[in-house]
């Protein structure tokens, strides 16, 4: 199984800077619609985040009807853009709401864990993200 | 080049509900760079410097810069231009959160609202196209609750926006745009939405943001980054304090420091300010703290509900300014009331800053004789230090019902009307009441407060220098070149657009970096300060044919009286030194003796004479 990442939603200020440098490793731009974080604001509660847990045993991938998610090294699920055709199955498969869907270029978005290196982790200003082995 | 662009106006025309794109040029980009740089070129053109600010042809800029939507930490910030109700010059306004990314990313560096919608609209910007929708319903509605039923009615649950109560709809001159908790807060910009009869404009966009050196972009965010960490580090950082405890945290230092107006400036501090500043409020009220678009200060704090007298809310804030201004200046001492009137000029939609202003010149009409202390009627009593009255007062301005339709009009207006030389203490210029700070204590704001473009308003003024008393804060020496930097490099720091707590740590050429690398051009330093001088001329210009001529660069007699607890060892401010601080400014800009930038000064900055 690939290592987690987790966040500390009590800490997170809800800046972002997660989804936009996921979104710019991945495909150099800033979008917070191709990051596979989503913060999500809920004033005066503190936010909520979805993020792929990296399940043992995934339902997004087997539920893609064109092979477009294939495991890493790491065993994470990642999509190929080029392949995807934006379906949504995965979207409906995963039941922790993990992933889904770039409505600019149609294609499936989830985190892949940047090689297990979770690229999004050191620009935490107020460290409320960590990888958990 | 310009990859960090979209080069697209969208112009939205209420009266006959239409819209229409217009590229931006190349060489508007060059000149102007965006945000502040687009909104006053492009407002000072189109828009005749006589027109009423509530007519029809005013027009509303909303600009982001080339940085928006990108990782450069603390331009998170959208620009309104429009022509004030308040001082009938240009304003420049801002406010943080989400705004900014979400128009750039539906495809737009300046969304322009024109005209006038016959009743009222909320207007949505989506990937599906424009709506102009009726919205009777929202008649008065608070912004926060006009906000969520446009975004539930959209169907859009990331759509960001910006709005508008009470206030607005009444056209009370200090109306603030409200997005998200956060204040378009001075000039009236909130106001102007009300002439147009615009309730809410809800933005969503999926497009993507780019720069023109993904490389080099990541090392110029990173050396800012560096630059803020560094400064976060110390304990005396002032970014780290607003980070902890929010901009409530200096509070203690600048009433120590006897510069913390109390009481309509017949103090310099105040005995009760540790009851209503950050850390007070960190302790009562349970607090989250939050960020704009990639910031790393997170200076917002969001309060969870708490009770207070006057029922159960939750805020964002309130700010340093709100507390002098409903705190110290109106001698209100009670957090709670705070709590709720920060509650109610986010409701109402108001500047905190005019609105306390205007609720202290009452409370010291009444000290004067010159209003009756039962002026709020229902056995309310117009005093200072009446936390009840305050709150009342508030809610009489929003509606305009009784003495409130004489404040709602703001205290340059409302002295005017009432003689009795109320005008000598209508704590305003150019209409704009004044912003915290004293300017019978420091000559760097005395400037600052009668030389700027917006009023009485301390965005460009050498605060942290006098404060800290890097230069002493009761000397003219100097003082001119000091005011006149630091308005040069923050208009130019606000066409990127900039968070005003940037400059506290970013030089010009830091700036220019990021500038440069987003957008492919090659600033210098020198330049980019340049081009911040030549808005400021050009707002400037503007203004004088406005009819804000040099009498307007002036402060009330009320700063050349001497407050009773005016420190040992300073020299308070006199009329000799003001006229001082007024010829040498005029000197530095290269303005005639008249205020008016010279034509060899306009040529020099490359504007048309």
């Amino acid at each position: 199984m690939a290592k987690r990442l987790v966040i500390d939603l009590g800490k997170c200020t809800e800046c972002r800077t997660c989804e936009l440098k996921c979104s710019f490793v991945h495909f150099q731009v800033y979008n917070s619609k191709k990051a596979g974080i989503q913060i999500l604001s809920q004033w005066p509660e503190q936010p909520a985040a979805r993020l792929c847990i990296q399940c043992k045993e995934p339902d997004c991938l087997p539920a893609c009807p064109s092979d477009a998610m294939e495991f890493t090294p790491e065993r994470a699920v990642k999509v190929l853009y080029d392949v995807c055709i934006g379906c949504a199955s995965c979207v409906d498969a995963c039941q922790y709401n993990g992933v889904w869907i770039d409505p600019l270029n149609n294609v499936a978005i989830k985190c892949d864990t940047c090689e297990g290196n979770y690229r999004c982790v050191a620009d935490c200003i107020v460290g409320a993200l960590r990888i958990e082995e | 080049m310009y990859e960090c662009y979209k080069r697209k106006l969208l112009r939205i025309n209420l009266t006959d509900r239409t819209s229409k794109e217009e590229p931006i040029s190349e060489k508007m980009i060059q000149r102007w760079v965006g945000g502040m740089g687009f909104g006053v070129k492009l407002l000072t053109h189109e828009v005749p410097p006589t027109t009423d600010a509530f007519s029809p042809d005013n027009k509303i800029y909303i600009c982001v810069g080339p940085l928006t939507g990108t990782i450069a930490p603390l331009f998170a910030q959208t620009c309104i231009i429009t022509k004030s109700p308040l001082t009938t010059g240009v304003i420049n306004t801002y406010a943080g959160g989400q705004l900014a990314t979400a128009i750039k990313s539906a495809g737009y560096d300046v969304i322009v609202f024109e005209g006038k919608a016959d009743e009222l609209v909320y207007v949505t910007l989506t990937p599906g196209g424009i709506k102009f929708i009726n919205c009777p319903e929202l008649k008065g509605k608070p912004v926060r609750e006009a906000e969520e039923y446009v975004k539930t009615a959209s169907g859009c649950e990331d759509m960001h926006t910006v709005g508008i109560g009470l206030a607005g709809e009444n056209l009370i001159r200090y109306a603030a745009a409200i997005s998200e908790t956060r204040a378009f807060g001075r000039g009236g910009a909130g106001a102007v939405f009300g002439s147009k009869n615009l309730k809410v404009f809800g933005v969503a966009g999926i497009r993507d943001i780019k720069v023109s050196d993904p490389e080099g972009f990541e090392g110029a965010v990173e050396r800012t980054i560096a630059a803020f960490k560094e400064d976060l580090s110390h304990p005396w950082s002032l970014l780290g304090g607003f980070g902890r405890i929010g901009t409530g945290s200096g509070v203690a230092l600048i009433n120590d420091k006897h510069v913390f107006a109390t009481r309509y400036h017949k103090y310099t501090s105040f005995e009760h300010a540790h009851e209503i500043d950050g850390e007070a409020f960190m302790q009562k009220y349970e607090t989250h703290p939050i960020g704009c678009q990639s910031c790393l200060v997170h200076c917002g704090m969001i309060r969870k509900p708490a009770e207070t007298k006057w029922g159960t809310i939750w805020t964002r804030g309130p700010e340093y300014e709100t507390m002098y201004s409903i705190g110290s200046l109106c001698f209100n001492g009670d957090s709670d009331m705070l709590y709720y009137a920060n509650d109610q000029a986010e409701k109402y939609g108001m500047d905190t800053l005019s609105l306390g202003v205007n609720v202290a010149f009452a409370m010291e009409c009444v000290d004067r004789g010159i209003l009756s202390k039962d002026a709020l009627g229902e056995g309310y009593i117009l005093e200072f230090g009446n936390p009840d009255a305050t709150v009342r007062l508030i809610d009489m301005i929003a509606a305009r019902e009784g003495i409130g339709d004489l404040l709602a009009e703001g205290v340059k207006r409302a002295s005017e009307k009432l003689g009795r030389g109320t005008q000598d203490f209508a704590l305003q210029v150019k209409g704009m009441e004044f912003a915290a700070w004293m300017p019978e204590r420091m000559r760097g704001v005395a400037t600052t407060f009668a030389t700027a473009n917006r009023g009485a308003c301390h965005k460009r003024a050498p605060i942290g220098m006098e404060l800290m008393e890097f230069v002493p804060m009761d000397s003219t020496e100097g003082r001119a070149e000091l005011v006149a930097h630091i308005q040069n490099v923050v208009n130019a720091t606000f066409t990127l657009v900039s968070c005003r707590f940037a400059e506290f740590v970013l030089k010009p050429a830091q700036f220019a970096d990021l500038l440069n690398n987003a957008s492919g051009m090659n600033f210098t330093a020198e330049q980019f300060e340049q081009m911040g001088e030549a808005i400021w001329n050009m707002e400037r210009m503007y203004n004088l044919a406005a009819g804000i001529d040099a009498t307007q660069d002036s402060l009330p007699e009320i700063c050349f009286k001497v407050p009773l607890d005016f420190p040992e060892g300073y020299k308070p401010l006199t009329h000799s030194d003001f006229d001082i601080l007024i010829k040498d400014y005029y000197e530095y800009r290269g303005w005639d003796a008249n205020g008016t930038p010279t034509p060899e000064q306009l040529e020099k900055l490359g504007l048309k004479v």
